[in-house]
């Protein structure tokens, strides 16, 4: 069984005006909005709520299929980056590659893999809240000030 | 058959008006567990539970 | 009547009484009613009763290990009961062998045959029981047991024999019935039945709010909608009398449509291109591509996949450098090929890096480029839109300048449009699927629908349950209390009768019984001597046997032997009474008065005696008669003689010579 994404209902709370006005149609963006944030700051929050979070799918749902491969590879260099693993170390890449990528499963992650990208997200939000705490009402305005936000970081 | 004191006992318990047709219906059952004729698997014993339960209503007046 | 057991032979052979054919067959052929057995003391009568007993009941009841009843100079014996029940034949063989120690029980039945085993029929079971066969196959020595209240066999008699315990069957169907029933209850309480029962309350009152404010609230909307299409025309219409102000409106309103269609074309554009994470920062872009150059430097995938270790570590007997693969090695590159690649991870790092290179330019900001463009686009269209919206305000306040009333309709038109907003969030809050509130706090009518039906549901099955428990208690109770109160009429019942027979039995002894429970208790009296004992016995029993609906022979071994003289014609004359099958087993020296008073009584009740006597060997005399005798068999070790001349001749109280 392929392990879901998971995001707090906090997090999906925060964009609930983007969803009520229909600027948002999936969970999973707010999830992607989060992830990328976590991914910036390069930091993970390991809290056990974060492993209890509401499910969500199991694999990169909708335009984010086309997009997985990126996302994948941006979430290894981070990771790598994160744990302080150089270029050099091959036997390093390695392990990093193995413990995280399944391509038999859906999302093409292994269950941790899956995990390590909750956390990322769980971060992601709690920078996002501390940067942006209005919730946004409008995507075109919050557009703006998260790419601006992801560049900070 | 039973005996006599064991009918009359059956028939004493249930003989308000609201109890009478539910006695009956215990006696009948008590006599062919006695003569070794009632019928032993689940099914049939609850029917027959079904038609006791069945056959009174329950009134604030009715215990004892 | 269902139980009515009639023994019609017993044999033995090879055992330690003599053998012996038996046959109670009177005069008609059927068994005959009165039946007396004269076996002197060392005939092996005791033993014979014990088997009968145990042919009933089974073997618990033997005393003896099984080869002490086998003829010292065999090793093979058996014993077999013949008897009727309803007329049906029934059979039961026991076997005893010596050398084995074994016992071998055969039982025959009536459409099935012969069978391995000691098969009772099941209306015979409550009677055919260790403690109940001695009630009928009589020991002296239970008399006195009835007496002793640490024996229960006073009220398990009654209880058996008149079925008393199919209350209690009666009972746990019942039981059963309310378990099967209420198995997916949850709660068979007031308190469970209350809590829901509030719940329910509570969503039906909610219900009902919610359901008058939606109706409300969309008769709200459609009335406003109305007023404000009525505002807005005036509004129009007031604009209209200022041709210039009027087309400055409609120009600003246009525009405003154009920009709100911009803004929603390049959101949508921004919004997708972000979904590609290199197009956010040029760092993610270098990122993405330093580590595709790192795959490639690191030669990842490697062509040595983790199949190859797993391979190697399981099939082969040397490693590819020539060591020979211990097990310990072995374990080591099977744990270790965990870190390697497998051949699907290998292709899949293969995937990624060209869809790496066919995708991510490395021209350095190349794609923020492209982003950053299109959000300066999607800045522009808002401000186009809020430039279209600060013009139709002008064009508003140019015109309330002209006509002061247009204020008032424009302010109205606003009002509107607020409250319009407001009411058409709730009435969204009403019709959506899902609601997490607390029954006061629910707003959505599919939930708060859904929630009452389960609600009702609830309330309907544990007030059933309740109701079914009432009830399964109210039947209890009732079952008990009339099986409680047929056994104590019956007690009372048998012990007046019994109270009757007594008196007839000792009409010059006061001895009576005071009442019936576990055991039988004299009134005034610890106990009495061992006459008085037997006699109460046999006054308790035969009006016991005489008022079941169940008949059952009697067998006694010397009914009257520790009876005084006087007491024993009356004895005698209470045997044939006591069943509708009596077996008395007698010796020479109780045959005074005894006899006597039990043909007096089988004469007026027109039952026939057959008189028999058994003995091992004698005196040549007694030999001789009874070869004279026209009903005479001798067996290997025994003499059996039919008949009451011989019966009343026969002298040998002791033991056998």
């Amino acid at each position: 069984m392929a392990a879901p994404f998971r995001l707090s209902l906090d997090a999906r709370q925060h964009f609930k005006n983007l969803y009520d006005n229909k600027h948002l149609l999936l969970d999973f963006d707010a999830f992607y909005f989060c992830l990328i944030i976590g991914l910036a700051k390069c930091k993970i929050n390991t809290e056990i709520s974060v492993a209890n979070a509401p499910e969500m799918v199991d694999d990169f749902p909708g335009p984010y299929r086309n997009q997985r491969d990126y996302i994948i590879a941006l979430f290894l260099s981070r990771e790598l980056k994160r744990l302080g693993i150089e270029a050099s170390n091959k036997k390093g890449l390695n392990q990093i590659v193995a413990r995280m990528l399944m391509p038999d499963s859906k999302s093409k992650l292994t269950n941790e893999g899956v995990k390590c990208m909750n956390q990322y997200a769980a971060m992601g939000f709690d920078v996002l809240k501390e940067n942006i705490p209005n919730k946004p009402v409008y995507l075109e305005a919050f557009l703006q000030s998260y790419v601006e936000l992801v560049r900070k970081l | 058959m039973i005996d006599k004191a064991l009918e009359d006992s059956i028939k004493e318990q249930f003989a308000s008006p609201d109890l009478q047709a539910c006695g009956a219906i215990l006696l009948r059952w008590l006599e062919d567990l006695a003569e070794g004729g009632a019928e032993n698997d689940k099914e049939s014993i609850a029917n027959r539970a079904d038609l006791v339960f069945g056959a009174f209503e329950l009134k604030t007046t009715s215990a004892t | 009547m269902s139980v009515n057991v009639k023994i019609v032979k017993i044999t033995s052979k090879n055992l330690r009484c003599p053998d012996y054919v038996i046959d109670f067959a009177g005069s008609d052929g059927n068994p005959c009613p009165v039946v007396l057995l004269q076996m002197p003391n060392g005939t092996g009568k005791t033993t014979t009763l014990e088997l009968l007993r145990a042919a009933f009941a089974g073997e618990t009841i033997l005393t003896d290990p099984y080869k002490d009843y086998v003829d010292k100079d065999c090793i093979e014996g058996q014993f077999q009961v013949d008897f009727t029940n309803n007329s049906l034949p029934y059979t039961i063989t026991m076997k005893f062998n010596s050398d084995s120690n074994g016992l071998e029980y055969n039982t025959t039945r009536p459409n099935i045959g012969i069978s391995k085993g000691h098969f009772v029929p099941s209306e015979l079971k409550p009677f055919f029981r260790p403690d109940f066969v001695k009630l009928f196959v009589f020991d002296g020595e239970l008399a006195v047991q009835l007496m002793d209240r640490k024996r229960t066999n006073a009220n398990t008699a009654i209880e058996s024999l008149f079925q008393l315990n199919e209350f209690n069957h009666l009972i746990q169907n019942i039981e059963a019935y309310y378990e099967q029933k209420t198995v997916n209850s949850s709660s068979n309480t007031d308190k469970g039945v209350n809590r829901w029962k509030n719940k329910r309350d509570k969503l039906k009152a909610r219900q009902s709010k919610v359901l008058d404010m939606y109706s409300k609230d969309k008769d709200l909307l459609e009335s406003i909608k109305l007023h404000l299409e009525h505002l807005k025309e005036e509004y129009a219409d007031r604009l209209k009398m200022n041709s210039e102000l009027k087309d400055k409106m409609n120009s600003a309103l246009k525009q405003k449509t154009i920009a709100k269609e911009k803004v929603a074309l390049y959101r949508k554009e921004v919004f997708d291109i972000i979904k590609a994470p290199y197009t956010i920062h040029e760092k993610f872009a270098q990122e993405i591509l330093e580590l595709k150059s790192n795959f490639d430097q690191a030669k990842l995938p490697e062509s040595a996949a983790r199949e190859f270790f797993v391979e190697l570590a399981t099939n082969e007997d040397r490693c590819i450098c020539g060591t020979e693969l211990t097990s310990a090695l072995r374990q080591a590159i099977h744990d270790r090929s965990i870190n390697y690649l497998g051949s699907e991870d290998m292709a899949y790092i293969n995937t990624l890096k060209t869809s790496v290179s066919e995708n991510v330019s490395p021209i350095m900001g190349a794609h923020s480029k492209h982003l950053d463009e299109q959000l300066a686009l999607l800045n522009s269209a808002i401000l186009e839109e809020q430039q279209a919206e600060n013009e139709i305000s002008q064009v508003d306040i140019e015109g309330r300048l002209d006509d002061p009333d247009l204020g008032k309709v424009s302010e109205a038109i606003k009002k509107d449009e607020l409250q319009m907003r407001e009411i058409e969030a709730r009435l969204e809050k009403y019709e959506r699927n899902d609601d997490n509130g607390s029954e006061d706090e629910l707003f959505s009518i599919s939930v708060l629908k859904k929630e009452l039906e389960w609600a009702r549901f609830k309330v309907a099955e544990i007030t059933k349950t309740i109701e079914l428990k009432e009830k399964r208690d109210l039947l209890c109770q009732k079952l008990r209390a009339a099986r409680d109160i047929a056994r104590r009429k019956l007690a009372l019942q048998i012990c007046e009768e019994a109270n009757e027979r007594i008196s007839v039995l000792m009409p010059f002894n006061d001895i009576r019984l005071d009442k019936i429970d576990q055991s039988l208790h004299l009134r005034n009296k610890a106990g009495g001597s061992e006459g008085e004992t037997l006699s109460v016995a046999y006054a308790f029993l035969s009006t016991l046997f005489n008022r079941a609906e169940v008949s059952l022979p009697f067998i006694v071994d010397s009914p009257a032997n520790a009876i005084d003289l006087a007491v024993r014609t009356q004895v005698g004359g209470f045997v044939p009474k006591l069943a509708q099958q009596v077996i008395a087993f007698t010796i020479s020296s109780e045959r005074e008065n005894f006899i006597s008073g039990l043909k007096k009584t089988a004469k007026e009740k027109s039952r026939e005696v057959k008189f028999i006597t058994l003995f091992k060997n004698g005196p040549d005399e007694l030999v001789k008669l009874a070869e004279g005798q026209v009903d005479f068999v001798k067996s290997r070790n025994g003499f059996m003689v039919t008949g009451e001349s011989f019966f009343n001749q026969f002298q040998q109280n002791s033991e056998a010579e």
